[in-house]
């Protein structure tokens, strides 16, 4: 094993790095629990501790914080929802399945994780302001069910490649049809892989900016993150920053939670190994 | 695109089972010649289609045609209202001719520097000491280290915002060791601007590579760690010699990732610096988005979007190539 000199200094990189990951979120909690009027400096401790820029940054009727969260998990719950159900078959016929055209047709998928998004936008700008659905939650859910495939595909792919054959042969011997295969012998192990994906997924919905400004202009159908928009324009005005690190932190709440949940779970192997696929 | 494709691919190649094809017996149709040659396998007829069917629907009307239709839209010239006039070549030529498109692509190279180049060296270190030695809190580490990819770059933007104001984190600092009139507007500046974003795009994505790469390191047998250091190897090239090769495949992977979101960044400059001071921090990406949904340039926004789709394939295929020589 290494010495302990080395180890000293290996400890000593590895925690300031934490230290440096940690820092931006350290320093925006303080700041968002000053009272919201007067200024905060730095990395000071609040003094004294205040709930009143939450209060304001929930309350302000203009940013409309509370409708914008609601807003934002209604498109991720249904993209997520929806995308990983369709995932799965697709990768069901994928991972399991020989067929004509199979290669082909995956590689289209897999195409998807490499062109940038901006290269759909315009278009798809274009063709719902067409069939007159900008301003919906339409206009967020379909595209990001769309350009959730690619990564679902190939993700579901890869795992389902991997599940036992024995077992799908055996169980179709046993006269299971293909659709109760999937679900009482395939799915159920695959729980972590799944949750994975699906969490993958809400991360990338829930922080879609550019989509979520294009599509969106109607205030009451604002998604979470185009919302705090509103106070970055606005704090060298009225609002003070305590309240925009405030408004900041409800809108990365709920992806914290999600992706604390699923570490405690599945360890922190499960996003890696989703995210490399 | 092949790229992405050989790691699951790889299980792909895996040993034909050696079970038979139980219940054949009921499935005469596929008991052909063909049929046997396919490991176990009976004959899925038009259920691969139909599964495939809904989200092929989705990706293809959201993604594929999309793509399709911003490469024809780079070749008009359209405001959004008026009709449409083809325009031939026109986008292109005054595209690559704007000294504009030049300064976002420096600011895009600017950005694979920060947001994939160091990421990947720095991450490649922090792995290479977490791998050879047992950490205490090493799960800790991981969450605290993936952290910052997770959240929304509209939150990390008002996070950084802060730390870099006047009377922010780093000036706090700076006040400390070299006085208070070094203090300054880190992202005002025209110089310090894009260094400034840089770091935070290097702080978003570096986490995201350790975890990557840890995935990969864990696979290392420790015994190869011993062996090294059984032969005199110092950390150095114990790093070169153990921990570089283990995580080959993933090096990979984390490279094409991060080239890609670097040449993307988007959300960063707007919420930050607007692309300021000047063109300082103006990626593409905001080119495009200014040029379509501010200038009703629809046609050159479109072929800035149709040239960045272009630099990011060419560069992914050139990363792969690079890692597929060294095979």
């Amino acid at each position: 094993m290494a010495s302990r000199r080395e180890n000293l200094i290996t400890y000593c990189v590895l925690y300031a790095f934490g230290f440096f990951a940690l820092m931006p979120f350290v320093s925006t909690f303080l700041v968002a629990f000053n009272k919201p009027t007067g200024s905060a400096s730095g990395l000071a401790i609040p003094a004294p501790w205040s709930l009143g820029s939450f209060i304001q940054a929930w309350t302000d009727p203009m940013a409309g914080i509370g409708r914008s969260l609601v807003n934002s998990m209604i498109v991720a719950v249904s993209v997520v929802g929806v995308a990983t159900f369709l995932s799965i078959l697709t990768g069901y016929a994928f991972g399991t399945m020989r067929f004509r055209g199979s290669k082909l047709l995956l590689a289209l998928f897999v195409l998807g994780l490499i062109v940038p998004y901006e290269a759909t936008i315009i278009p798809l700008y274009y063709e719902f302001r067409t069939i007159g659905l900008l301003d919906s939650y339409w206009a967020m859910i379909l595209p990001c069910i769309g350009g959730s495939m690619a990564f679902g595909t190939y993700w579901m792919t890869a795992f389902f490649r991997s599940f036992p054959r024995e077992l799908i042969d055996s169980a179709r011997s046993d006269g299971a049809n293909r659709w109760a295969l999937l679900w009482r012998v395939i799915v159920p192990p695959a729980g972590a892989p799944i949750f994975a994906m699906a969490t993958i997924l809400f991360i990338w919905t829930w922080n879609n900016l550019l989509l979520a400004i294009v599509m969106i202009t109607d205030p009451k159908l604002q998604m979470a993150p185009a919302a705090l928009n509103y106070f970055v324009g606005r704090q060298y005005g009225a609002a003070s920053y305590q309240v925009t690190c405030a408004a900041a932190l409800m809108v990365a709440l709920p992806v914290m939670a999600i992706y604390y949940l699923l570490q405690r779970r599945y360890g922190s192997d499960a996003l890696a190994g989703a995210l490399k696929g | 695109m092949t790229a992405l494709m050989t790691t699951p691919a790889s299980t792909v190649g895996a040993p034909p089972s050696p079970v038979g094809r139980p219940g054949g017996a009921s499935w005469g149709r596929k008991r052909g010649r063909r049929a046997r040659g396919i490991r176990g396998t009976d004959r899925p007829g038009a259920w691969p289609y139909l599964l495939i069917l809904p989200g092929f629907a989705f990706y293809a009307a959201f993604v594929l045609l999309p793509i399709f239709e911003t490469g024809r839209l780079s070749f008009l010239d359209w405001n959004g209202l008026t009709a449409p006039r083809w325009s031939g070549f026109d986008n292109y030529r005054a595209a690559l001719s704007d000294p504009g498109t030049w300064r976002a692509g420096l600011v895009a190279l600017a950005f694979i520097l920060f947001s994939c180049v160091l990421p990947v060296l720095v991450a490649l270190v922090l792995a290479g000491l977490i791998a050879r030695t047992k950490i205490r809190g090493l799960t800790f580490l991981r969450f605290v280290y993936f952290l910052p990819y997770t959240i929304a770059l509209a939150v990390v933007a008002i996070a950084w915002r802060w730390i870099y104001a006047t009377d922010g984190t780093v000036n706090l600092f700076v006040k400390a060791l070299l006085g208070a009139d070094k203090a300054q507007a880190y992202l005002g500046s025209q110089d310090l601007a894009l260094p400034a974003l840089g770091l935070v795009a290097f702080w978003v994505m570096f986490g995201f590579v350790v975890v990557m790469l840890l995935s990969g390191a864990q696979h290392i047998p420790r015994e190869l760690y011993d062996a090294a250091r059984a032969d005199g190897a110092g950390p150095v090239r114990e790093f070169f010699a153990v921990t570089v090769p283990g995580v080959r495949q993933e090096l990979r992977v984390s490279l094409v990732l991060t080239f890609i979101m670097a040449l993307r960044t988007f959300d960063l400059p707007l919420m930050t610096t607007s692309g300021g001071p000047g063109y300082a921090t103006t990626t593409p990406s905001l080119i495009m988005y200014r040029d379509v949904f501010l200038n009703m340039q629809i046609g050159r926004g479109a072929t800035v979007a149709v040239l960045l789709t272009v630099v990011i394939g060419a560069g992914v295929i050139v990363i792969n190539r690079v890692f597929r020589s060294k095979d």
